[in-house]
């Protein structure tokens, strides 16, 4: 199958550890880390994460909600 | 005024009602065991053998409970101590809080004595967890650790506070609360997902309800009996999921999956409406997901939305609590469908292949199951250990209760059960507690005996002694030609004599007749006492359905 190229956004509580968890999530489930780009909100305590990530899943987006089990997770989208 | 760390720690505890902790003391957690020391009357401390008895026992408090367990060790082996636990009570999502000492701040990172990097080893296990580097931070870290640990779907919350910041001291008035509002779970149920569902139930011929962990821990028990009973719909439950029972006992077909019932799985892969409640779909309930349950649709109710569409696809998934989702179904008209015809064919396929064993010969391992079943009363506390013994208990037990069945589901963990019987019979003092272990298991955490033996821990233990590690002896025999590698455990101790070591009285059982006379006469003790029963060794857990087979391909013997 064909790789594929996928950019996500993802606004987390900003806590040490949450970029591991994150490159995790994604090495766990068979994607390979492209780059990451970390946003401040200008909101105390609130960053986000773009993600740019190859993959061969079909099912990306089953994964979006399985993200949410990061406790720090506040919301996701595809970009 | 100034207060210290380790005051902030104990007043936060307090302040959370704790009443008891499990904890060990060591180099790092020296001054917040000192602070513990002027509590006494407030905050009971349990001291285990071995932090991670401590920290099952801690999981067993809370499973019972429904309250949080909290576990203080020290930093390095006494951090690491934890992590089964840990990840025991992440697996089957038990509310912890595991409060780790660390090195002073200026040694972090230097490889000194007793340093571990807990919260990068326990990362994949916790729900989130704190490495609290600054006094600052202590306080906002401990609220949010018991908010997180408790809410939404509960799991375990390690806190990692290096023993300088516990002697560190802070202005009172600048002590900080944790901001919360950030790990806000959704609360707004859609309604118009919930007439969805009703409208496919409406529509349905063979609608089964599928009760998992998730609904015990809710506190919907109740509820969910009540909406089987309105509608005349028939329940199972996964093995977590264990305390349901509808007074309709025609309505209860059991469990499900790998050592569930032929009619529980009969009951799944021919449904044409799967309801599942607060379950996660492992593998063991699952066997080949591409053959599961493959006429029906599933409508999956779970507060975690990850669950949903994880392992198998849904038709509808509704996020939220279960509790509060049945409450609002329950004020929908009674279905009219009639489902008669539908649990008339489940209950023959319960009289033709009902759960089994051979009553003679050699004493069998479910007799003493069924025996406790007989003598104890419906609101007794078991807990399991992991493997046969486990399944057995799981089988032949009748649960009625939530929160009456402490076994660990998702991980597996040997060695679980003696410790968090010890757990289940502090944070339920006026119930029995019954631990139903193995022999292989029970020689996992066996140095909680002295535990029980120092709190005077009422508990009523049964050791079931086949010399094997049965289940992978099991396997083992149907799989691989029996060569039993590493499974025989020809030098077990007389576990009678070794409980009388500790101070425990015990009685050895051999034969049935034995059986009946000790579990009766347990059931009537006020103490803590030990069976060792010696049971057939070849016994093996049925039905049971081949791991990655199909539910279809289930073998009854």
């Amino acid at each position: 199958m064909k790789e594929t190229k996928k950019v996500v956004s993802i606004l987390v509580f900003d806590k040490p550890n949450v970029l591991i968890k994150l490159i995790g999530f994604f090495e766990k489930r068979g994607y390979t880390v492209e780059s990451i780009n970390l946003i401040k909100t200008g909101e105390k305590e609130k960053v986000r994460y773009i993600f740019v990530l190859n993959t061969k899943e079909k099912s990306f987006e089953k994964h979006k909600n399985q993200l949410f089990r990061i406790v720090e997770t506040l919301d996701v989208k595809f970009l | 005024m100034k207060i210290t760390g380790a005051s902030i720690i104990v007043k936060k505890l307090i302040e959370q009602n704790i009443e008891y902790i499990f904890g060990y003391p060591g180099g790092s957690v020296i001054p917040l065991f000192d602070e513990l020391y002027n509590y006494t009357d407030r905050i009971k401390l349990i001291q285990p053998r071995h932090e991670q008895g401590g920290t099952h026992a801690a999981d067993g408090y809370a499973r019972s409970t429904g309250k949080p367990g909290v576990v203080v060790v020290t930093s390095g082996p006494g951090a690491t101590n934890t992590v089964t636990g840990i990840a025991t009570a992440f697996m089957d999502s038990v509310p912890l809080v595991v409060i780790t000492g660390q090195v002073p701040v200026s040694l972090m990172g230097t490889d000194a004595f007793q340093e571990v990097d807990i919260t990068a080893i326990t990362l994949p296990v916790t729900k989130t967890n704190f490495l609290v580097n600054h006094i600052n931070e202590l306080a906002p870290s401990l609220d949010l650790a018991f908010h997180i640990a408790t809410t939404g779907r509960p799991g375990p919350v390690l806190v990692d506070i290096p023993s300088d910041i516990q002697k560190a001291e802070i202005e009172e008035r600048k002590i900080k609360r944790g901001n919360i509002e950030n790990f806000q779970t959704k609360t707004r149920i859609d309604e118009k997902q919930l007439e969805n569902a009703y409208e496919m139930i409406e529509n349905s011929e063979k609608p089964l309800i599928l009760s998992g962990g998730g609904v015990i821990i809710s506190g919907a028990t109740r509820l969910v009996e009540r909406f089987a009973e309105k509608n005349n719909i028939p329940i199972i439950t996964t093995l977590m999921g264990k305390g349901v029972y509808p007074k309709n006992e025609d309505l209860f077909f059991e469990g499900l999956g790998m050592h569930g019932t032929y009619y529980g799985n009969y009951a799944v892969q021919n449904s044409d409406l799967i309801i599942a409640l607060g379950v996660r779909f492992s593998d063991r309930i699952l066997g080949n997901v591409e053959k599961f349950a493959p006429r029906a649709k599933i409508i999956h109710i779970d507060i975690d939305r990850s669950e949903i569409e994880k392992n198998v696809a849904t038709i509808l998934g509704i996020e939220g609590d279960v509790k509060k989702i049945i409450n609002i179904l329950l004020n929908f008209p009674k279905v009219k469908k009639d489902f008669s015809r539908w649990i008339e064919e489940l209950s023959e396929q319960k009289r033709k292949f009902p759960l089994k064993y051979e009553k003679r010969g050699q004493l069998k391992p479910q007799y003493i199951v069924e025996l406790v079943n007989k003598y104890f009363s419906d609101n007794t506390i078991i807990v399991s250990d992991v493997g046969q013994n486990q399944m057995w208990t799981a089988q032949f037990y009748k649960f009625k209760e939530p929160r009456t069945f402490l076994t660990s589901g998702g991980l597996g963990t040997m060695g679980f059960g003696l410790p968090a019987a010890i757990g289940a019979k502090i944070g339920n003092p006026d119930k029995e507690v019954v631990l139903i272990s193995g022999d292989g298991g029970f020689q996992m955490n066996i140095q909680e005996l002295a535990t029980i033996r120092r709190y005077d821990i009422n508990l009523k233990m049964i050791v079931i002694d086949n010399a094997y590690l049965g289940m992978v002896k099991q396997w083992q025999e149907l799989f691989y030609e029996k060569r039993y590698s590493a499974t025989p455990l020809p030098d077990n101790p007389d576990f009678s004599s070794l409980a009388k070591v500790f101070g425990i009285n015990s009685i050895t059982i051999k034969d049935w007749e034995e059986a009946e006379k000790a579990v009766r006469k347990i059931s009537e003790m006020n103490e803590p006492v030990l069976i060792h029963a010696l049971v057939d060794r070849d016994e093996k857990v049925f039905p049971m359905v081949p791991a990655g087979a199909s539910l279809n391909e289930i073998m009854l013997e």
